[in-house]
C-alpha cells in the first residue's frame, strides 16, 4: 500500500507497489514501525525508487497514508516537472509528492519534517528546502474526508496525531524562516516520556551511526535513564513531568506546552522530528528498538539487521553463592492488565519461598504478606543496585524489564499477557526467556479492563507453576543451582 | 523444520459450485456465502488449475491441504490425484481426513476390518504426497470408532502392513486424554459444529418460542446455534496446555446453514454482515496458535490447521473471494510471515525443559501454595 514511480529522462515511468512486511522481508516490503512519521516511508519509497531508476530525473511518490497504487499515481504526474510539486485532494490533504531526485536524495532529513496531511504547510516546506516555489496540483473530485483514528492499513493517525504533525511542521518552517543557518541546524527525536520507549531508542541510536539525528528530547526526570544507557544522541532535557496515564493531558496539548518549556533558544537551534506511535505499534511483529533503528534511518531491509539476529546488547549474572537462591521481581506494570494477578502473586511467591528462595519485589507492599521483601525503586541506579543483588529478575512487559535485560544483560524471566513479546522481549537463551499464553486476542490494546472478561487482569499470564519451572531451569542453566545444591 | 501449517480442503469442485450457487438462505441471519474472485471456479483434476491453487497456497506459507477420504461401496477416495501430483517434499504435502460418522459400511462391525484395509489403502496411494513423509490421518468423530481401541490398531496394523513408515493417527477431540490411551497420537480441536467451545449467545425465552411456534418470529433462534467469534475462539486457546497434545484448528468464520436446510445449523459469524470477516481478530489467532504449537510441542510434531481453503459452503474459505477480496487471504499470510519470523529470529537457543515429573511436583506446590494463601485460583 506504498507507491511510487520514477520519471526518466526520456518521458518513460518506472513503477514501484510495496507493502508492509511482516517478518518475510520480501522485496516488495518495507519495514512495519510504528515509531516514525508517515513522511519516514516517502523516503523509504524513494530510496527504493531510486535504486530501480538510479537515472530517474523525479520521483512522484504516493502519500503514504493513502492506499495508492502505482496507477493511480500515474494519472496525477504533474504537467510542471521544474519544481517540486504535491498533488493534493479536494480540502488541501497530499495525496502525492512529485520530488525533484537531487531533494530525495541529499534532503532525507527536511523531507522527514513533512507533514504528510497538510499540503500547505508541505507546500512551504519544499519550498524553503529546495530554495524554490513548490506547487500544488488539486484533485477537485477527491475529498479525503475525516482520516479515521486507525486505518486498516495499520495506520494510527486521528485528527490529534495529524496536529502534531502540523505543529512539528509549523517548528521547523518558524526556524528556517528565523535562522539563517538552518540547514546545519540538528534533528531532535520527540519522544520524551515513556521511559522504555527512551530506552528502546538509545539502544537503536547505538546501532544506527549516521541516521537523521543528532538529539532526542527526554523529560529530565529520565537523565538517570540516559546516563545508565547512554547513546549518541544528545539529550535535550524537557522540564516537564511525564505524560499522565490517565489521559488526562493529551499528547498534543503536551506537545504544545513541551515547545513553549523547551523556550525559544532551544526550539529555533533544532528541528523536532515526532517519534510518537503514528502506526499501531503492537501489529507490526518487529522488536521496538528495531522500530526505532527504522526511524533513525536504517532501511531495515534484511532479518539480519534485526535486533534478534544478533548477540544481546550486554549479558551479565550475579557473582552471589548459589543457595539461596534471590530473586527480583517486577510484577506491576504500568497497565492494570499488565500486572500479574495478585492471587497468581501470591501462589508464585509462597511456592518459590517454600522452595527456600529469597524474594524481593519492586513496588508491591501488598506481597509482603506472602514472604517477599518489598522495595520501592524510582530511578535506574536503584534497580540496578537491587538486580545486581539477585540472581534472577522476573518482570511484566514494562521498563524495569527492558533495562534489566537489553541494558544489564541480567537473566530475566519476563511476564507478558496482553502485548507482544515480540515488541520488547530478547532473544530466547538459557539466560532470558520470555513467558504467555496463547489467547487469541493477544494483543488486545486494552489497558484497565478485560475487552473479553470485563476483568481488571489478563488471563494471558503464564500459570505460577510454569513461572517456577522457568526460574529453576534458568537458575540450573545459568548459576548450576538444583533444589538439592 | 517449523510448524507446520495444513488447510482443510475439499476436493469436490466443480461440483460443489453448483451447490454454493444454488444455496439459500432460509433465514435473514444467515450470512451470505461467499463466492470465488482470482482463482475462479476451478475443477480439482485439471492440472493447470491446481497449479495456480497450490501456488498461491504455498505463497501465503501453507505447507499442505487435508483431503477427505470418503467412502465409497467399493473403498474410499480422496479426489487429490491431481493435487499429489503437485506435491513436493519438504515444499507442499497432503494429509487426510476420515467422518467416520459418516462411513455408512463402517457402521457395519463386520464389514471393519475390510473396510480399515481399504481406507489405508487409499492413504498409501498417495503416500509420496504426504506432508515430510508422514501419512496423517484424522479421524472426525471418533466416538463412532464403535470400539475405539480395537479400530486404532486395525488401522495401525494396516498401515504398518502396507509399509507406512510414520503413520500418524489424529482424532477430533478437544481433550487429548481421551483418546490418546486409545491408540491415537494425538487429538486436534474439533471443528466449530462439533465443538460449541463457549455457550451460544441465543438463548430463546419461553416468549420466543411461543411467537416462533405463531408464526412470528424467525425459527432459526430455536433450531441454530449462534455464537460470538471473540469468544469462541478464546474460549479454545484458554489454559490450552491443560489440555494436553491437542493441535490447533483456526478459522476466520463458519456457518453451516446450507448443510442444515431443516434448521440445525451452526453460525459463528466474525464480524458485521456489511463489513466481512474481521481479519484482525483471525489473524491473531493464527498468528498467536503457530507459536503456541511451537512452544508445546517438539519438532517434527508442530501443527497447526487452518478450516478451511475452500470449505465455502461453511463460509470458512480463506481463498480470496467477491466479498472480502484477498483481505482474509492476506491475513492468514501476514499472521503466518509474522508468527514464522518470531519463531526464526527468537527461539535459536532454547533451553530443554524440565521433565513432566518435576513440573507436576512444582503444580502441586503452586497448588498448595493457593490453599495455603487461602485464594481460590
Amino acid at each position: 500500500m506504498l507507491a511510487g514511480l520514477a520519471l526518466l529522462s526520456d518521458g518513460r515511468q518506472q513503477r514501484l507497489a510495496l507493502r508492509f512486511g511482516a517478518g518475510a522481508f520480501r522485496d516488495d516490503e518495507v519495514f512495519d514501525s510504528a515509531n516514525c512519521p508517515p513522511a519516514r516511508y516517502l523516503i523509504e519509497v524513494g530510496r527504493r525508487l531510486l535504486e530501480m531508476a538510479p537515472n530517474a530525473r523525479r520521483l512522484m511518490i504516493a502519500n503514504p497514508l493513502l492506499p495508492i497504487s502505482p496507477e493511480q499515481l500515474a494519472g496525477w504526474v504533474p504537467p510542471v516537472l521544474a519544481v517540486p510539486v504535491i498533488v493534493s485532494d479536494a480540502k488541501g490533504f497530499p495525496l502525492a509528492y512529485c520530488l525533484p531526485r537531487w531533494m530525495v536524495e541529499e534532503e532525507e532529513r527536511f523531507l522527514l519534517l513533512l507533514s504528510t496531511c497538510d499540503a500547505g504547510l508541505d507546500q512551504r516546506l519544499l519550498g524553503l528546502v529546495g530554495g524554490c516555489e513548490a506547487g500544488v496540483v488539486g484533485v477537485p473530485k477527491l475529498d479525503i474526508g475525516d482520516f479515521p483514528i486507525a486505518t486498516t492499513t495499520g495506520w494510527f493517525m486521528g485528527r490529534g496525531r495529524q496536529e502534531m504533525l502540523r505543529t512539528c511542521t509549523i517548528a521547523a518552517l518558524r526556524t528556517m524562516q528565523r535562522r539563517k543557518v538552518w540547514r546545519d541546524l540538528p534533528l531532535a527525536a520527540y519522544l520524551p516520556y515513556h521511559a522504555g520507549s527512551l530506552l528502546m531508542l538509545n539502544l537503536a541510536a547505538r546501532q544506527v551511526p549516521n541516521g537523521f539525528f543528532a538529539k532526542e528530547v527526554i523529560c529530565a526526570s529520565y537523565r538517570d535513564i540516559v546516563e545508565a544507557c547512554p547513546s549518541p544522541l544528545e539529550p535535550v532535557p524537557l522540564r516537564m513531568p511525564w505524560l499522565p496515564r490517565d489521559n488526562s493531558v493529551g499528547e498534543l496539548e503536551y506537545l504544545a506546552h513541551a515547545l513553549e518549556r523547551l523556550g525559544p533558544e532551544v526550539r529555533e537551534s533544532h528541528f523536532f522530528g515526532f517519534l510518537r506511535y503514528s502506526r499501531l505499534y503492537n501489529r507490526t511483529p518487529f522488536h521496538l528498538v528495531d522500530q526505532m533503528k527504522f526511524a533513525l534511518g536504517h532501511s531495515m531491509r534484511h532479518e539480519t539487521d534485526t535486533v534478534h539476529g544478533g548477540q544481546p546488547f550486554a549479558r551479565d549474572k550475579a557473582d552471589l553463592p548459589i543457595r539461596p537462591l534471590k530473586l527480583l521481581f517486577h510484577l506491576a506494570g504500568g497497565w492494570k492488565l499488565k500486572s500479574y494477578r495478585a492471587d497468581k502473586a501470591a501462589a508464585l511467591l509462597m511456592a518459590l519461598k517454600s522452595l527456600g528462595c529469597e524474594l524481593t519485589v519492586i513496588d508491591r507492599p501488598d506481597l509482603e504478606r506472602f514472604g517477599a521483601r518489598s522495595v520501592n525503586s524510582d530511578d535506574t541506579a536503584f534497580l540496578t543496585a537491587e538486580v545486581r543483588a539477585h540472581h534472577i529478575f522476573i518482570g511484566v512487559d514494562s521498563f524495569p524489564h527492558h533495562f534489566v535485560r537489553h541494558s544489564l544483560g541480567w537473566p530475566t524471566v519476563s511476564l507478558f499477557a496482553n502485548t507482544k513479546p515480540c515488541n520488547s522481549d530478547a532473544r530466547e537463551n538459557p539466560d532470558y526467556r520470555a513467558l504467555v499464553g496463547a489467547l487469541p486476542c493477544n494483543p488486545c490494546g486494552a489497558e484497565q479492563h478485560c475487552p473479553m472478561t470485563g476483568r481488571e487482569d489478563c488471563e494471558n499470564f503464564a500459570q505460577p507453576h510454569q513461572v517456577v519451572a522457568a526460574i529453576l531451569d534458568m537458575a540450573r542453566a545459568v548459576y548450576g543451582f538444583t533444589e538439592a545444591s | 523444520m517449523t510448524v507446520r501449517i495444513l488447510a482443510f480442503f475439499d476436493t469436490a469442485y466443480p461440483g460443489n459450485w453448483s451447490a454454493l450457487r444454488q444455496a439459500r438462505p432460509q433465514s435473514r441471519r444467515y450470512p451470505a456465502l461467499n463466492w470465488p474472485s482470482s482463482l475462479g471456479t476451478y475443477d480439482t483434476s485439471q492440472s493447470e488449475q491446481m497449479v495456480s491453487v497450490v501456488g498461491l497456497a504455498a505463497a501465503a506459507g501453507i505447507d499442505g491441504f487435508v483431503v477427505d477420504l470418503t467412502a465409497t461401496p467399493e473403498g474410499y477416495r480422496s479426489g487429490a490425484e491431481t493435487l499429489a501430483t503437485l506435491c513436493r517434499p519438504g515444499v507442499f504435502g497432503l494429509a487426510f481426513r476420515w467422518r467416520c460418522g459418516r462411513d455408512a459400511a463402517w457402521a457395519d462391525e463386520q464389514a471393519r476390518p475390510a473396510r480399515a484395509r481399504l481406507l489405508i489403502e487409499a492413504l498409501a496411494a498417495h503416500k509420496s504426497a504426504c506432508l515430510d513423509g508422514r501419512p496423517t490421518l484424522i479421524v472426525e468423530d471418533p466416538v463412532a470408532l464403535g470400539d475405539i481401541r480395537q479400530a486404532t490398531l486395525a488401522l495401525r496394523t494396516e498401515a504398518a502392513a502396507a509399509g507406512l513408515a510414520g503413520f500418524r493417527l489424529l482424532a477430533s477431540r478437544a481433550e487429548a486424554a481421551e483418546v490418546t490411551g486409545l491408540g491415537f497420537d494425538a487429538a486436534i480441536d474439533p471443528g466449530p459444529a462439533d465443538w460449541g467451545s463457549c455457550p451460544p449467545s441465543n438463548k430463546p425465552t419461553g416468549l420466543d418460542v411461543l411467537e416462533i411456534q405463531a408464526g412470528l418470529k424467525d425459527s432459526v433462534e430455536l433450531t441454530d446455534k449462534f455464537y460470538p467469534y471473540q469468544l469462541f475462539i478464546f474460549s479454545r486457546m484458554i489454559n490450552r496446555e491443560a489440555r494436553g497434545k491437542v493441535y490447533p484448528r483456526v478459522f476466520p468464520a463458519y456457518f453451516d446453514w446450507a448443510a442444515h436446510p431443516e434448521g440445525g445449523a451452526t453460525l459463528l459469524v466474525n464480524g458485521d454482515a456489511d463489513k466481512g470477516v474481521d481479519h484482525y481478530m483471525f489473524g491473531l489467532f493464527v498468528e498467536n496458535a503457530i507459536s503456541w504449537a511451537d512452544r508445546n510441542f517438539v519438532e517434527g510434531e508442530k501443527l497447526v490447521f487452518v478450516e478451511s481453503w475452500n470449505h465455502w459452503l461453511e463460509g470458512s474459505q480463506i481463498e480470496p473471494s467477491v466479498l472480502d477480496g484477498d483481505q482474509v487471504y492476506q491475513t492468514v499470510k501476514d499472521a503466518i510471515d509474522k508468527a514464522r519470523f518470531m519463531l526464526r529470529s527468537r527461539g535459536a537457543a532454547k533451553n530443554d525443559p524440565l521433565d513432566e515429573q518435576t513440573l507436576q511436583r512444582l503444580r502441586q506446590i503452586c497448588e498448595a501454595a493457593y490453599a495455603a494463601a487461602g485464594i481460590k485460583p
